[in-house]
């Protein structure tokens, strides 16, 4: 095959086995790879039911066709599993070298069963698979664990992706590294570490062959030029960050868990605040032109020689969600959570509702171990950190996540736990974005900024952002699409600017790279076929209308703040945009697939 | 010929490549989106190629505009009024 190596590798760690499934070009046309080839992988292992942390979950590392070519920001891999945040399907992708290192070891995936009798990582040497013993690294967090691994394999050269505290722990919050970059999203760490597994080293030395390199090698080459444009100058001079002064002019910024959406310390936390004081260089993932990477270094102060990339996403929760102007304070949070391997996301909502129960008085001195827990509180927030990679105290209860926290804890604190289906959600305001909540609301894996882009037309201008009506499930459907094709193609939405007919120069390249026909209209309707899979992967646990919703605060809380003072999503609202988004994808009122979907999607259900 | 003026934010790259957070800007009265991107491009050319697009005068694709804070718009022909405050800015996520 080319592209693809055509092969899947299974593990089982009880048994200490592997085999090898032949894939065919039908499937690989059907589910495309990275989030498409999971999800498909998850629906077929894994038993109905399932507890994410026992035995019969599987733990899915899945490439893309342009993984190990020269395709830009092709590498990257989908890390999947039955989330032990939602209890529904979880994905999470990760890029940089480990993918490719991955493909050019023989595989475009590997599907990770049962539980290893002590702590162990698996070396993937091309076609060797070895299990072994990783007692030694028990407690290391990432960093260090991958040094370990490359020198007891005596090679600087193998790629590793690895768990640290937190995942060994079990923190339902924890996530799984490679190369500096994290699958971070749903708890993935967790399965890892419930499966004993600290690592997985690769070391591929094979080629990967594609079907017309010259055209291929000609497209490519207008795509990175593209990709050194303006359509990609945000994120290489700010990175991401430079959301932060923009959203919180539209007030749109999420701040002290969310009871704000303006943050009054945000020149302090800005990207341009940011580059001019902590930057210290530019760093890109495997094959990528565009390098949005910011690395930064605290130079002096209380956490002076922390150093880590900082991103949006990371900065809006360990920053303004949890009150903390502090730039320093924000570094040293983001290297603790790499460090510890925990979803930065996650960890930055969860903390910022324990310091909401705290300044409500929910919870007291003698649960969080003296603690005087006040947003902005910096120190205080950094010993809550330790607190939750070790289960220590509070730390504990907070590792399950803020939804079955809040659950457990209870007296109303569940009315301000900012998750969708367990999933703590992202830096954008979505009562001030309509479409967005709506996205958000029905996405699969939770609340997520990743899974659908229905965002692009509230901040796009292509709607009314503080209006809801029947149009809205049509945009979603279509946003949601199109994230689920480069989700599966595994290209960095990073290049979404670069193409000005996506679908059709995607489905072109699909073809350079594996020979494999596809039209545009494929293309999209695969889309569609692995949104509706996850769909049914759901409702075989048990999902109901109820699930796709917002929370609490979301729908009974008004913007107290900023331009967007007052908004909120009510229940009429959101039953009318998920009205016509089921409408629009073909399902019941109810939400549930129906014959025909499956059956004009050709696909089969157990 | 009437005057109006308008404060133009700028933010991200926008900023970084002109060094400017706000402006305040003299347009003809009943000026539109686009009489302030010529404004944009004789001021400051070192936006061209990088937020604006060197061919087409159009601002690129990840860089809105935004009218007191409030709707996000994308029609050059969109008219101003005296006092507006016009935001330019990049909002998207991802990776």
């Amino acid at each position: 095959m080319f592209g693809y190596t055509g092969k899947i590798l299974y593990v089982d760690l009880s048994r200490k086995k592997t085999k090898i499934q032949e894939l065919s070009k039908e499937y690989c046309k059907k589910y495309i790879g990275g989030v498409g080839f999971s999800t498909r992988l998850l629906y077929d292992s894994i038993k109905p039911k399932t507890n994410p942390l026992d035995l019969g979950n599987v733990l899915v590392f899945a490439t893309g066709p342009f993984a190990g070519t020269m395709f830009p920001t092709g590498n990257k891999h989908s890390v999947a599993a039955k989330s032990p945040l939602t209890g529904f399907i979880g994905d999470s992708l990760s890029g940089s070298f480990w993918t490719h290192e991955l493909k050019k070891a023989g595989y475009d995936a590997v599907v990770i069963k049962g539980r290893a009798e002590k702590l162990s990582y698996l070396f993937i040497d091309d076609e060797i698979v070895q299990f072994r013993d990783a007692e030694a690294m028990k407690g290391k967090n990432i960093p260090e664990t991958e040094e370990l691994v490359k020198e007891e394999i005596g090679d600087e050269t193998v790629r590793v992706s690895s768990i640290g505290l937190a995942g060994e722990n079990q923190v339902l919050i924890a996530n799984i590294a490679n190369d500096r970059r994290t699958a971070g999203r749903t708890g993935a760490g967790a399965v890892m570490g419930s499966k004993n597994l600290k690592a997985i080293a690769v070391r591929g030395t094979n080629t990967i062959y594609v079907a017309d390199l010259d055209k291929l090698m000609e497209v490519c080459l207008e795509l990175y030029e593209k990709a050194q444009g303006p359509a990609t100058e945000k994120y290489r001079i700010l990175g991401t960050p430079a959301n932060v002064l923009a959203l919180n002019r539209i007030a749109s910024l999420p701040t002290r868990n969310w009871q704000q959406a303006t943050f009054d310390g945000a020149e302090k936390v800005s990207g341009e605040y940011m580059l001019e004081n902590h930057v210290t260089n530019i760093i890109s993932c495997s094959s990528c032109p565009i390098a949005c990477d910011h690395n930064c270094t605290v130079r002096n102060g209380p956490y002076a020689g922390a150093t880590t990339s900082i991103d949006y996403e990371s900065l809006y929760a360990l920053g303004p969600n949890c009150g903390v102007d502090y730039f320093p304070a924000i570094i040293k949070a983001c290297e603790l959570c790499d460090s510890y391997g925990m979803d930065t996301i996650s960890t930055g909502v969860i903390i910022g509702w324990a310091i909401e129960c705290y300044e409500r008085g929910l919870v007291t001195k003698r649960d969080t171990n003296g603690l005087d827990l006040r947003f902005g509180d910096h120190k205080a927030i950094m010993e809550l950190l330790h607190m939750i990679a070790r289960r220590d105290g509070i730390g504990d209860l907070l590792a399950l996540g803020v939804k079955k926290a809040s659950e457990k804890l209870g007296k109303g604190s569940e009315n301000f736990a900012i998750h969708i289906k367990g999933l703590e959600l992202p830096g954008y305001d979505i009562r001030g974005l309509k479409t967005a909540a709506l996205g958000w609301a029905v996405a699969a894996r939770g609340g997520c900024h990743n899974r659908s882009g229905a965002y692009d037309p509230d901040i796009g201008g292509e709607v009314d952002r503080f209006t809801a009506d029947s149009t809205r499930g049509k945009i979603a459907v279509e946003t949601e699409d199109f994230a689920c094709v480069m989700d599966s193609l595994a290209l960095c939405k990073f290049l979404r600017g670069c193409f000005d007919d996506f679908y059709a120069e995607t489905s072109r390249l699909y073809t350079l790279v594996t020979g494999i026909d596809m039209t545009a209209e494929e293309l999209r309707r695969t889309g569609e076929r692995i949104i509706n899979l996850k769909k049914a992967f759901n409702i075989r646990e048990g999902w109901t209308r109820k699930d796709d919703s917002l929370p609490t605060r979301v729908m009974k809380d008004p913007i107290p703040d900023g331009i967007a003072k007052g908004s909120v999503v009510t229940e009429e609202e959101l039953n009318l945009m998920l009205d016509s988004y089921y409408k629009a994808r073909g399902w019941t009122k109810k939400g549930l697939l129906t014959k025909e979907k499956i059956r004009e999607l050709e696909l089969e259900l157990a | 010929m009437m005057q109006m003026k308008v404060i133009l934010e700028l933010y991200s790259a926008a900023r970084y490549l002109t060094n400017i957070k706000e402006i305040e800007i003299d347009l003809k009265e009943e000026a539109c989106l686009r009489d302030l991107v010529v404004y944009l491009i004789n001021k400051f050319p070192q936006l061209l190629g990088r937020v604006i697009h060197t061919k087409t005068h159009k601002i690129v694709e990840t860089f809105k505009f935004n009218i007191n804070g409030k709707h996000m718009v994308n029609d050059l022909d969109f008219k101003l009024h005296e006092g507006d405050r016009i935001l330019l800015f990049p909002i998207d996520g991802g990776g």
